[in-house]
């Protein structure tokens, strides 16, 4: 998915929630550039953003 | 003698360069503990086997079941109801004669994890739950042992290896509660995907041994089947993770991981004897007196069925309407009774309560 004009990563969270209010009910950190992200980072142009949900299934 | 055949067996991986026969005796000498014979724990099985991992323990304590057999490669139809530790060590030995195949038919506990771990060189995490895998992440932590990881959910795997100072909590410091996730059971697996995460798991194990290309040391691959995707990102070493792990031996027994992952909690719903009053006058509802049938005094005027809670799983077919209420004499047996009716009948299909104060609080209104 392509976002424009999204300033940071809570932005784009709010975003998602509001688009697929199911993601709220589920636990997931955030990368950008293939890095997990702990607080709010500013997305650059092109930043490559990446949910990812822990697995426990074997 | 035994240098030929041991030569032979391993002769076209021996002959890779890189590998060579000093590889071939680094797995010799390695000790592997493989934690889980499920999906991933059978592929790992297999080629740690057969790539001749000198000394290779298993932990579970499971029983082999039909629904495994479509993923679980090592088992057949004959082993449904053995005990998997026994069914994989019996089919491995054939397997490779050289390998010491060493069974814990365990559940892996905080009593008997560390020592478990400590007698091994490298751990491989193929469990199914949270709580188990925290569990092992902080183990392998307070050992300083390399810890192999590996997950699956529907159609995709994750794959880390957690050594020099990284460890799962530097990815999710906090188990998830209830509901945030679903299990395999809950979410469906494509019986190929553990096999194509669980050999992802042996390559990161062989080359961690040898010493040969690069490993996912402080990185987590994620694997999408569907569409071949790979997505591999950096971990971070975090302080916070870190302050969550148990510092020793004493700390890491005395954690309650069962309850830090809020594993499958039944929370009993209970009525008072106004509710249940109320609820008689608003519907058809099934009242279970689940107390034994001599207990006095009887449910008179009452419309209810007698089912003790000895046998509340033989005669669950006679309970049939959408609203069940449990009774026994105080309340306490017939919260047990709502709750192994949620747990293993009625999975949530059903409204369960509980009569709080039991028959005695019922027979002073009458």
């Amino acid at each position: 998915m392509v976002f424009t004009d999204v300033a940071d990563t809570d932005q784009l969270d709010d975003i998602l929630h509001a688009t697929y209010p199911l993601l709220r009910e589920i636990k997931y950190v955030i990368t950008v550039d293939r890095k997990i992200i702990r607080e709010n980072v500013a997305l650059l142009e092109n930043a490559e953003v990446a949910l990812l949900p822990p697995f426990s299934g074997g | 003698m035994e240098n030929d055949s041991f030569h032979e067996r391993y002769h076209r991986q021996i002959i890779l360069k890189e590998f060579g026969a000093v590889g071939q005796n680094r797995l010799k000498q390695a000790k592997v503990l493989v934690i889980g014979a499920g999906g991933l724990g059978c592929p790992v099985l297999l080629y740690l086997v057969a790539g001749g991992v000198g000394t290779i323990g298993i932990v579970d304590d499971g029983l082999v079941e039909l629904s495994n057999l479509h993923r679980q490669v090592l088992f057949n139809t004959s082993d449904i109801g053995k005990r998997k530790v026994d069914c994989a060590a019996q089919l491995l030995s054939k397997m490779n004669p050289d390998v010491a195949i060493l069974t814990y038919p365990d559940r892996m506990e905080t009593s008997n994890a560390l020592d478990l771990i400590d007698a091994y060189d490298i751990v491989i995490d193929g469990t199914d739950n949270f709580q188990s895998r925290y569990m092992i992440n902080d183990a392998c932590v307070l050992l300083n042992r390399p810890l192999i990881f590996g997950a699956i959910s529907r159609y995709e795997g994750q794959v880390a290896v957690f050594k020099d100072g990284f460890n799962y909590r530097d990815i999710f410091p906090q188990p998830p509660q209830e509901g945030e996730v679903m299990n395999c059971s809950e979410a469906g697996v494509l019986n190929v995907l553990p096999g194509l995460i669980g050999n992802l798991l042996v390559n990161e194990c062989i080359k961690l041994i040898t010493g040969i290309g690069d490993t996912l040391v402080g990185k987590l691959q994620t694997y999408n089947m569907l569409n071949n995707g790979s997505f591999t990102i950096e971990i971070t070493s975090t302080l916070y993770g870190s302050s969550l792990i148990p510092k020793n031996r004493e700390s890491f027994e005395a954690t309650d991981y069962h309850y830090l992952c809020n594993a499958k909690e039944i929370v009993v719903n209970e009525l008072s004897k106004d509710e249940l009053l109320t609820l008689l006058n608003e519907e058809e509802i099934d009242l279970i007196d689940v107390r034994e049938l001599s207990e006095q005094p009887t449910l008179n005027g009452f419309n209810h069925l007698r089912i003790p809670l000895a046998s509340l799983e033989k005669h669950a077919s006679l309970i049939k309407k959408d609203t069940v209420v449990f009774v026994c004499q105080s309340g306490k047996r017939s919260k047990l009774a709502a709750r192994r009716f949620e747990e293993i009948i009625n999975q949530g299909n059903r409204r369960v309560f509980s009569l709080e104060g039991g028959v005695l609080s019922l027979i002073n209104t009458i």
